[in-house]
């Protein structure tokens, strides 16, 4: 449940239970680090009863005052103590303010709270949440802005914190308030420190003699079950408690061999892979390789052709030249041919002459020697010399004879 | 308020320690202003405090000044609001 409450002068809210709360900003009284950065504030009881309902309920206030459109949140300046800050000329506007004054700004900026715009500017307000916290149930909390969210220590209160904690200086009316509580709520201030002290003297108590107390405790009670179970109960208890264990430790050890069995087939599946692998590596290789060997067949093979070619094409033009070659024989041998028909035809006609020229010598030798005979042995000479003009051998004396006996008419013949 | 100090250093390179009183912000133009003092006071006891308009656009705070006289008006405004709301 959350409460929105428009602060200012004289503004009212609601609790929870929709008592009607009169509170004033001052009355902040405790920030605690496990509240969700939420603000405990004091109720102070309001002299009316009235309960307006359950319902949250605001009223807001008019303004009085000069109206600021825009919500001004007040920052944490902790970023800029201490640093050494760069201003550009003219970077300031000064205004004089009555020390009273001066030290309400810085009081305001010391709390780093959210300062509600007299114009519409909300503070939601929440009831406490987390009873667990030192927060009473009913007592509304004020959201403030991150610095207080950030806070993790406890708050250090300012003066005036001190001051609203002590609701008798409190009045119905009271000026420069914001909001008033309630006569009829109590006023809820615990300290912090004092509910720490409290927890921690809790968390601190003895342990050792707590524990002893509670194993006294427990031993007794347990010795009392113990009187109250049936042995028979308990014996069947236990040889179940055998069978689910015998079960368990069988289970256990199916499930041990089963993963053993996994992890072979895990094993196995891991070698396959890799066997896999390697025949994937070889195969690749292997066809790298034949790819390899198909180029150079094919570079041979196209090598060859080549050779081939340029074989063919010489044969080819020695072929021709043969050719050539042949029917120029063939010409020649045509040639000689006719030449041997001359040769014979010369043969015969000097077959013939010497034929002739035989008969001739025959009858110029017969001639002869019938020259020889009327001439006698002493003109044999002349013979012979006349018979060499005949033929180109020196006449045998056989060939003299036959000269000397035949043909003296060839002789006429020559003539 | 001792530890609330702050250095401030001008155009000149002069330094200038100056007490922090608060730092505020608007949340529809929201830039943020910061209120410090000198510790100056005149005759008649007045404190001179000063405000100025912390730039936080290159990480590091600069002090810039007030633009205009409507974010002057608003300021003071925020000024006597301040007080106000602190008694």
């Amino acid at each position: 449940m959350t409460y929105t409450v428009k602060l200012g002068p004289d503004t009212v809210g609601y609790n929870e239970n929709g008592n009607k709360l009169k509170l004033r900003e001052s009355s902040f009284i405790n920030v605690f680090k496990n509240s969700n950065a939420m603000i405990k504030v004091n109720e102070v009881p309001v002299q009316d009863n009235s309960v307006v309902s359950n319902e949250p309920k605001v009223e807001v206030p008019k303004a009085t005052t000069p109206s600021i459109n825009s919500k001004r949140v007040i920052k944490d300046a902790s970023g800029l103590v201490g640093q050494l800050v760069t201003m550009t000329s003219n970077g300031r506007k000064p205004v004089k303010i009555k020390p009273a004054v001066a030290q309400a700004v810085a009081r305001v900026g010391q709390k780093s709270l959210v300062v509600p715009s007299v114009s519409p500017a909300n503070v939601e307000v929440k009831p406490v949440q987390n009873t667990s916290s030192v927060v009473a149930s009913s007592a509304p909390t004020v959201e403030v802005v991150e610095p207080f969210k950030n806070h993790t220590g406890d708050f250090t209160h300012s003066e005036e914190t001190d001051v609203i904690e002590e609701p008798k200086s409190m009045t119905s009316k009271v000026d420069n308030t914001l909001f008033e509580e309630l006569p009829e709520e109590p006023t809820i201030s615990i300290p912090v420190e004092e509910i720490k002290r409290a927890s921690t003297s809790m968390r601190n108590e003895s342990v050792t003699s707590h524990a002893e107390k509670v194993d006294t405790q427990v031993v007794d009670s347990l010795k009392a079950e113990v009187k109250a179970v049936n042995l028979d109960d308990v014996r069947e208890m236990q040889e179940k408690l055998d069978e689910v264990g015998k079960a368990t430790i069988e289970a256990k050890q199916r499930v041990v061999e089963t993963q053993n069995q996994i992890n072979d087939v895990l094993k196995s599946t891991e070698d396959e892979k890799k066997n896999l692998e390697k025949l994937n590596k070889d195969q690749e290789a292997a066809v790298q390789r034949s790819e390899m060997l198909k180029q150079k067949t094919c570079d041979f093979l196209q090598q060859q052709m080549e050779v081939l070619e340029r074989k063919k094409t010489t044969y080819f033009e020695q072929l021709s030249d043969c050719e050539v070659t042949l029917e120029q024989v063939r010409e020649e041998k045509k040639q000689v041919e006719m030449e041997k028909g001359k040769k014979q035809i010369e043969y015969q006609r000097a077959q013939e002459d010497y034929e002739a020229w035989s008969e001739l010598h025959k009858a110029i030798t017969n001639r002869a020697a019938e020259f020889d005979s009327q001439l006698g042995q002493d003109d044999a000479s002349k013979v012979v010399s006349f018979r060499d003009l005949v033929t180109d051998k020196t006449p045998s004396l056989e060939d003299t004879m036959q000269l000397e006996i035949n043909e003296p008419v060839s002789i006429k013949k020559l003539a | 308020m001792d530890n609330r100090m702050m250095t401030i250093m001008m155009d000149d390179g002069t330094q200038e320690k100056v007490e922090i009183l608060v730092c505020f912000e608007f949340d529809d133009t929201k830039k943020e202003y910061i209120v410090y003092t000198k510790n100056e006071t005149d005759a008649s006891g007045n404190i001179t405090v000063y405000v100025s308009r912390v730039n936080r656009e290159n990480g590091t705070p600069k002090l810039d000044a007030i633009e205009n006289d409507e974010e002057w008006t608003k300021i003071k405004d925020v000024l006597r609001e301040l007080s106000k709301s602190d008694k």
